[in-house]
């Protein structure tokens, strides 16, 4: 069973985008996923970048966060990943777009299917820093 | 007696909900207790971090030009709080930040959309040559999960 691992800063639309999985139960059943919080593995919600990809490469959780508008500066998950990667590292999935989540079914729906193609192939993905979802 | 709790995030609906059940004698009182405070009234509790990478809401994930970003594209306070799982204290305190700094934000939010655009583009490639270069094994469960998105895309019109 894969753990998807929701940032905090987007939480609403990876409920969201479950309960597209979760609509039709033979999605979870091809490719088995479990959601959880930042509070459930211990993480606070003003965890840094380096602390929550290291704890998902340990644990070997699929980080499901949003496209944060910042530069990337040296506390940047984008800093961290593209220091810390290896060969087998577990990319990071980012969600294009959070509003169009919440604002459109089809949009959701997209990244839902991009979510299970994703994680039915993962070990091709490893090494690469970062996918985009959908 | 029996006491009711209504929670409304919005002050002047709270005003027009309460003058209308003012009109109703069976309630004896009504109490308006806020939610969140406006910016000002406290700010050691939530407050902008500068980091080297954006100014940050303190207690988030979020930077000061995600809410940037979206109050300027046109969303409300409500759908910036929940689109970034933050409380309106939070959404408050960065537009009070954001109007102090405008001019200094503004160039530099538009410096870095064009940076995460490059780097969509650029890990998106990779996704795509590494989807071309390492096909996967066929199995029957793979099969019925291929048939299932193309299904799920038909549906959504995407194909």
């Amino acid at each position: 069973m894969q753990v998807i691992l929701s940032d905090h800063n987007c939480e609403g639309q990876a409920r969201a985008i479950f309960d597209e999985l979760l609509y039709d139960g033979i999605w979870l059943q091809l490719v088995p996923m479990q959601l959880k919080w930042f509070a459930a593995v211990g993480l606070s919600n003003k965890a840094k970048d380096e602390e929550v990809w290291q704890l998902c490469q340990v644990k070997g959780y699929l980080l499901l966060t949003g496209n944060r508008t910042a530069s990337d500066g040296a506390e940047s998950l984008e800093h961290s990943i593209r220091r810390l990667v290896t060969a087998d590292s577990l990319p990071v999935l980012t969600i294009g777009n959070l509003q169009r989540v919440n604002a459109d079914p089809h949009y959701r729906k997209a990244c839902a299917e991009r979510l299970a193609e994703i994680v039915d192939a993962l070990p091709k993905y490893r090494g690469v820093t970062r996918l985009f979802i959908p | 007696m029996k006491q009711i709790t209504i929670m409304i995030d919005d002050d002047q609906q709270a005003e027009k909900i309460v003058e209308m059940l003012s009109d109703f004698d069976t309630i004896r009182s009504i109490d308006i207790d806020p939610l969140w405070m406006p910016p000002g009234d406290d700010a050691s509790l939530i407050k902008i971090i500068e980091t080297d990478s954006a100014p940050m809401i303190s207690e988030s994930r979020v930077s000061v030009y995600d809410v940037m970003k979206a109050h300027d594209e046109g969303y409300s306070l409500r759908e910036i709080r929940d689109t970034y799982n933050l409380s309106f204290y939070q959404v408050e305190v960065a537009l009070a930040y954001i109007e102090q700094h405008r001019a200094t934000l503004e160039p530099k939010l538009k410096e870095i959309q064009i940076k995460l655009a490059e780097r969509e583009k650029y890990y998106r490639a990779l996704a795509a040559e590494r989807e071309r270069t390492i096909p996967s094994i066929m199995t029957p469960a793979r099969q019925t999960l291929k048939a299932l998105i193309e299904k799920s895309r038909r549906e959504r019109g995407a194909i």
